[in-house]
């Protein structure tokens, strides 16, 4: 019981940020806010799947996400992939197999694992609000950046934390570094080229690198569409066949 | 026959780049040109070496936002040459034989007639796979997509039918209801020289004949000869309104497990005996096992495809980090006899199938370990040969798979065990296959592996020791 008053006071002095005039959590939030401040968003995206020796491979997709609840990715070419789509939506993730014609269920274990080839886990493609996944800890300054650490509430997580560098300006993350459960970088995901898109800023080039596996995952958007009012029936489990 | 598919296919083709020249942007177009070689190692008659090459394209058109169209056409050969007569050795087509499938050809109008949050319609009509049922590759409440056992141990690869399916989403899908209806019966693809062997009498497809036929047979003091595999018919249902079958399916979401509800009626896509005609032979015709012994000689084999109506319910969730599911059927199979003429009278009547309901199932679990191994086991009580309650036998499969070098080279071992209760005794059967993949370069495979079966006697895995082998197989994609 003594232990348990010990790190709740623990994480109650590192949560607090003196100084800076927001609260780690408060400024997840902000984040949150920022990032699903679109209603929806329809994005045409070339991906490159790039080993250590430069070797690359061309994905092509479409990601479609509305609100912070449901987020759809089809992929379009190679042939061996095409048709193979992703559901996040209530909660639930489901992967449509083409060569089997089966929506399947992804499970917890299975959350943890690359997706179609990518650096990106199935969890890593959640569109679940940050501030309803993670808990911030640590909030500290740098140049014109926040520096916010947080840890997974998901005990079945893979990462012992994740540290956020956060625009000031508009409060949109540019880098996000993922750590291991023995505290080593593991992940690094980067965003660049933001633009403005109608009112909102969105970033058209992001790269997930794996520094375990020695790999990257470069996403290029070559379209980006806004609030095009996109139906809540196009995240369902009929749509993932089309 | 084959004119008419030919035409089809170039109608199809021709649907899809009207419609690719009319909307470009709406048209999506892959393909794979593939080739696969089986060597076999035991000996046996079943494929010593066999090469099958394929060009497959898939076409997909969205011409509007509510109608998309799905085309997968395959061009394909094999070593097997159809040549017969010499006067067939100046035919291309019968020394080397190509043939058309079409694994799919449908459409589909979403939001028919209904199109709110509330009720959705989508009708889709043509050749297609359902896709029904929560387990891989053995899936009992699903007799529409029949089996493609072209390469024997693949039991997921599926044929689809042509059907009507309508499908309607309740709630945002809280609920969805599916209607099927499909006009044409279509049997399994299934690998009969392998499963006769070299006696029709003691294969799947036959059951025990009846005993007290083969007492009388002893008696007289002659043998029994088993058919040739070319006297053995297996009839196909007529094609009328009668023929046609249904199906439905509820599918919904309790407690965080997703769960369907299935009712089918229509026919088994296995076919069983339903009448043998025995002729006398002489001891000099040279047809009977033994010389010098005279034998009845079973002749004019007719096998039907047995009727029947079945409940299903399936399930998939995630139990702390494992998925987990079951398919379970009930099934009311409809009684068939099969008849042993002799001399145009009835010698025997033997029940095949039984009019005893029955239950198949599968159950099954998948986890993957941190480093990506993933294992997939499977329990199935009733291997898809198994027609009636009491031949049921439980078999129990294991995958194992893992990617390395980003995904380039994938290790995959299958296991499989059987356990047989049917004769009273116990009996064991064990299949394994391992293959290694590689792709270097993007969109191209190389497969290369090796399968081996062994069974006790009266096992279904016994059935497949002819199949060892080893495969290699290449295929590329644009």
């Amino acid at each position: 019981m003594k232990s348990w008053y010990l790190s709740t006071a623990c994480l109650i002095l590192i949560s607090s940020s003196p100084g800076l005039g927001i609260e780690p959590q408060q400024l997840l939030e902000k984040v949150d806010q920022a990032e699903f401040a679109p209603r929806d968003t329809t994005a045409e995206v070339k991906m490159l799947l790039i080993e250590p020796d430069g070797k690359t491979s061309e994905r092509r997709m479409v990601m479609y996400q509305k609100g912070n609840n449901k987020r759809l990715i089809r992929f379009e070419s190679p042939a061996d992939v095409q048709g193979v789509s992703f559901l996040d939506a209530e909660g639930k993730m489901y992967v449509y197999l083409p060569a089997f014609h089966k929506i399947r269920l992804v499970a917890g274990s299975m959350k943890n694992e690359n997706f179609a080839g990518t650096d990106f886990a199935h969890e890593d493609l959640s569109s679940e609000r940050f501030s309803d996944r993670l808990q911030a800890v640590e909030l500290r300054e740098e140049g014109d950046h926040f520096i916010l650490t947080t840890k997974d509430k998901n005990k079945d997580s893979r990462y012992s934390k994740l540290i956020f560098r956060v625009r000031q300006a508009d409060f949109l993350f540019d880098r996000v570094e993922y750590y291991d459960r023995n505290g080593e970088l593991w992940k690094e995901f980067v965003r660049e080229d933001f633009r403005p898109v109608k009112s909102y800023t969105q970033s058209f080039i992001a790269q997930m690198t794996d520094h375990k596996r020695k790999h990257s995952t470069k996403m290029i958007v070559e379209k980006l569409e806004v609030d095009k009012n996109l139906s809540d029936s196009l995240f369902s489990k009929r749509q993932l066949k089309r | 026959m084959k004119e008419r598919i030919f035409r089809f296919a170039v109608f199809v083709f021709g649907v899809f780049l009207t419609g690719g020249s009319a909307s470009a942007g709406e048209l999506q177009f892959n393909g794979f040109l593939g080739t696969e070689n089986y060597l076999g190692l035991e000996e046996g008659e079943f494929y010593d070496f066999r090469n099958a090459n394929w060009l497959r394209l898939k076409l997909k058109a969205l011409p509007a936002e509510q109608a998309m169209a799905q085309a997968d056409v395959e061009l394909r050969n094999t070593n097997f040459t159809g040549v017969k007569l010499l006067d067939d050795l100046w035919d291309r087509s019968r020394v080397e034989p190509v043939g058309w499938r079409i694994n799919e050809a449908w459409l589909e109008f979403s939001g028919f007639l209904f199109d709110s949050e509330a009720l959705t319609l989508d009708l889709r009509a043509g050749k297609q796979v359902l896709g029904w049922g929560e387990a891989d590759g053995f899936n009992p409440t699903n007799y529409f997509d029949v089996y493609d056992l072209e390469n024997p141990l693949d039991f997921k690869k599926r044929i689809g039918n042509v059907a009507l399916r309508a499908t309607f989403s309740i709630a945002s899908e809280a609920v969805v209801l599916e209607a099927v209806l499909a006009p044409r019966f279509l049997p399994s693809v299934l690998p009969v020289p392998l499963f006769l062997g070299h006696d029709p009498l003691h294969s799947p497809l036959m059951p025990p004949l009846p005993k007290d036929m083969l007492e009388l047979i002893q008696a007289l003091g002659l043998d029994l000869a088993p058919p040739a595999n070319s006297s053995l018919v297996a009839v196909p249902p007529e094609f009328t309104a009668s023929e046609m079958m249904a199906g439905g399916r509820v599918r919904f979401s309790l407690a965080g497990v997703d769960v369907s509800l299935v009712g089918f009626h229509g026919r088994d896509n296995v076919p069983a005996l339903r009448e043998g005609t025995l002729t006398f032979a002489d001891a000099a015709s040279g047809r009977c096992p033994q010389a010098g012994r005279s034998c009845l000689v079973v002749e004019q084999v007719r096998l039907a495809y047995p009727k029947l109506d079945l409940f299903g319910l399936d399930f998939r969730a995630d139990v702390f980090g494992v998925g987990l599911w079951g398919e379970a059927a009930l099934v009311f199979p409809r009684r068939q006899d099969a008849v042993f003429w002799y001399s145009g009278s009835e010698l025997a009547r033997l029940k095949v199938i039984e009019d005893t309901p029955f239950t198949k199932w599968t159950v099954g679990a998948e986890y993957t370990f941190v480093g990506g191994w993933y294992f997939n086991l499977q329990w199935v009580h009733g291997f898809f040969t198994e027609q009636t309650g009491h031949q049921l036998h439980d078999y129990l499969f294991l995958v194992m798979r893992k990617s390395v070098l980003y995904d380039r080279l994938q290790f995959e071992l299958s296991l499989g065990g059987e356990l047989d209760h049917s004769q009273g005794g116990r009996a064991l059967g064990a299949v394994g296959s391992a293959e290694i993949s590689y792709r270097p370069v993007d969109g191209a495979r190389l497969s290369l592996g090796a399968a081996k079966a062994w069974g006790e006697e009266g096992t279904r895995l016994s059935l497949f020791e002819e199949l060892t082998q080893v495969f290699l197989k290449l295929e590329v994609g644009f």
